[in-house]
């Protein structure tokens, strides 16, 4: 642990505590994260990944040294006061996608995928941080747990207890991080517990019945909820939102797992033809 | 070896099971293309048909054009949710280039304490464990080559080669299984020849030493992805992961790449159950290996299959000699092979 200087307290997770540190011997800022002794990361390199720098493993404690970053997507949202340019919308929205893309095609999926865990930089980088619910996955995939992604950001099948989930799980978080980066910070589905937030994603979606999604009737934890009809559209849920937006965020919010988009098609999509080349280049 | 790991029984809790933690949703998925799609289609409730109220995107790119007879296995499998169809193929092409950073150099000459035959009895030991932990077979082969790429690196003493095939499973367990068992557990299947800091040390030890790197490329892996895309059925399957198997404790093999093992061991028993022609066109794209890339290979495979049993050797032959493994083991070996 000499090799780093602690300087300030970051956060408190619910697995263990990060720290601001400077690596003495390069000067480098970095991040310290110390967590339960029961992790284990996969490598991923990529610019919008979290950088793993180090691992400090002792018999009474693990430290993970990251890189640093300014700070998360929630603690962005509260700086803006309800007001964000939409190029930053579309920018952070692709790098989210694009970090997504990396590791899906790399056999992992994240499960844990929120505000609080998506890192920006001054300079306007996105990365992908807290990988502590992420685990490999095989082809064809097994049963995983049922108990993953914070409730806000659960996709329906999960929400009904499905433990044969794909990248598709990681894809709804991300439809709901769409709407919620063009609201300047508003969560699109703040349930309270399982049920609430089933009712307001069918809301706002409708009712998905056995037609347009086969199978669902059958999942583990599965309720009849009433035949909601869509009294909202997108356009009036994400105003600022443009309409190629619109038709993006409704491809990812879509209950039916195995219809849900991917994010390599996600990235090709309309939205992003005007993105900026030195965001679509990096 | 004192307290060697033969004579240490790993407890038997239950009969054999063909995939272990054997509910019916997980052995479900476990069948190979051609007879699973039926079973996929009632047990598995995220299996779907696809209903899209948003209408098609138009795709800008055009697919990547497969050979002449080769059938594109992904686009078949595109509703099948477990099969994750969009990444599949980059998955496995990652895996092909991942494999290099892997690969094992032979480590015997410079471990003046280990012999061959040890590793051959170690690995025949967490077979056991395997078994009656009822791991995934993916977890024996990840803690196989967690033990090899820990042996490249460290010179040991033969008395902890146990305590390092243990400790290789219990790091492999919190890899890939669910429910991993507990430390103890790892102890116990040791005869408590070691403790529980012992057990604990070496785990920093071995994470330290091979970088916390565990997302290896297994060819048990490849196999299932050769076998899927070929439609190979169950009981040939089983008999090439029979094949597959038995090449883990083989120090000979140690330095091959696991995709070209996986599709030598399917090519040898594609030859062995006279299955015609022995490879094609599928085949040869799916795993990139053409029959004469393999020919060595299959030759020292059907080499090592060839050998008559030995009593201490003796968990893998048995494991499939059981009906839940269509008793594979008791395929005769024909002395020259149709290639």
């Amino acid at each position: 642990m000499q090799k780093y200087e602690k300087l300030e307290k970051i956060g408190e997770g619910t697995y263990g505590t990060v720290f601001k540190a400077k690596n003495r011997e390069t000067q480098e800022i970095v991040a310290l994260k110390r967590v339960r002794l029961d992790d284990d990361d996969e490598e991923l390199k990529h610019k919008n990944i979290v950088r793993l720098h180090d691992v400090l493993h002792s018999d009474k404690k693990l430290t993970l040294v990251f890189e640093h970053c300014d700070q998360d997507l929630k603690k962005y949202f509260d700086s803006l006061n309800g007001e964000i340019d939409p190029d930053i919308v579309k920018s952070f929205m692709f790098q989210l996608l694009r970090g997504l893309e990396f590791c899906h095609s790399r056999n992992v999926l994240h499960r844990d995928l929120k505000p609080q865990n998506l890192l920006i930089n001054k300079n306007g980088e996105l990365k992908l941080a807290d990988f502590g619910l992420a685990r490999a996955f095989g082809i064809p995939v097994r049963c995983y747990s049922a108990e993953v992604v914070t409730l806000w950001y659960r996709p329906p099948d999960v929400l009904f207890g499905a433990k044969l989930y794909n990248t598709s799980i990681d894809m709804w978080s991300a439809g709901c991080i769409f709407a919620e980066l063009a609201n300047a910070g508003r969560p699109l589905f703040p349930g309270s517990d399982v049920d609430d937030q089933v009712k307001r994603i069918f809301k706002l979606l409708g009712t998905p019945t056995e037609d347009t999604w086969m199978g669902m009737t059958s999942l583990p934890d599965y309720k009849t909820f009433p035949l909601y009809q869509p009294t909202m559209t997108l356009a009036q849920v994400c105003p600022k939102l443009s309409s190629k937006g619109r038709d993006l965020l409704q491809r990812l919010l879509i209950c039916n797992p195995s219809a849900r988009m991917n994010a390599e098609d996600a990235m090709a999509h309309s939205y992003f033809a005007d993105l900026s080349p030195s965001i679509r280049n990096v | 070896m004192c307290r060697s790991v033969t004579h240490c029984q790993a407890p038997r809790k239950q009969h054999l099971s063909q995939e272990s933690k054997g509910s019916m949703d997980d052995s479900a998925l476990y069948i190979t293309a051609s007879e699973g799609r039926s079973v996929l289609r009632t047990h598995s409730p995220l299996q779907a048909k696809v209903v899209m109220k948003v209408p098609l995107l138009e795709k800008t790119e055009t697919k990547e054009e497969l050979p002449k007879g080769v059938e594109d296995f992904d686009l078949e499998m595109k509703e099948d949710p477990t099969a994750v169809a969009d990444y599949a193929n980059h998955i496995f092409k990652y895996y092909r280039e991942r494999e290099k950073k892997f690969v094992i150099e032979k480590y015997i000459e410079r471990q003046p304490d280990v012999m061959r035959s040890m590793r051959a009895i170690l690995v025949d030991w967490m077979v056991e464990v395997q078994e009656s932990f009822e791991l995934n077979h993916e977890t024996l082969y990840l803690a196989v080559k967690i033990l090899d790429l820990y042996l490249t690196r460290v010179i040991i003493k033969r008395d902890t080669l146990q305590l390092i095939g243990s400790t290789a499973l219990f790091i492999a367990c919190k890899f890939d299984e669910r429910t991993p068992p507990y430390v103890d557990d790892f102890l116990y299947i040791c005869d408590d020849a070691y403790n529980r800091k012992e057990l604990l040390a070496m785990e920093i030890k071995i994470l330290k030493e091979i970088d916390f790197d565990l997302g290896v490329p297994l060819s048990y892996r490849f196999l299932r992805r050769y076998a899927r895309c070929a439609k190979v059925d169950m009981e040939d399957l089983t008999f090439t992961r029979y094949i597959l198997e038995m090449s883990l404790m083989d120090y000979d093999l140690i330095d091959c790449s696991d995709s070209a093992l996986a599709a030598a061991a399917l090519l040898l028993s594609r030859c062995i159950k006279g299955e015609e022609p022995s490879w094609n066109p599928t085949l040869e794209y799916y795993s990139g290996y053409k029959m004469e890339d393999i020919y060595h290979l299959t030759q020292t495979l059907h080499n090592m299959i060839s050998q008559p049993p030995r009593e201490h050797l003796s968990t893998i032959r048995s494991k499939y000699s059981h009906k839940v493994f269509y008793e594979v083991a008791k395929i005769p070996i024909p002395e020259k092979l149709p290639l």
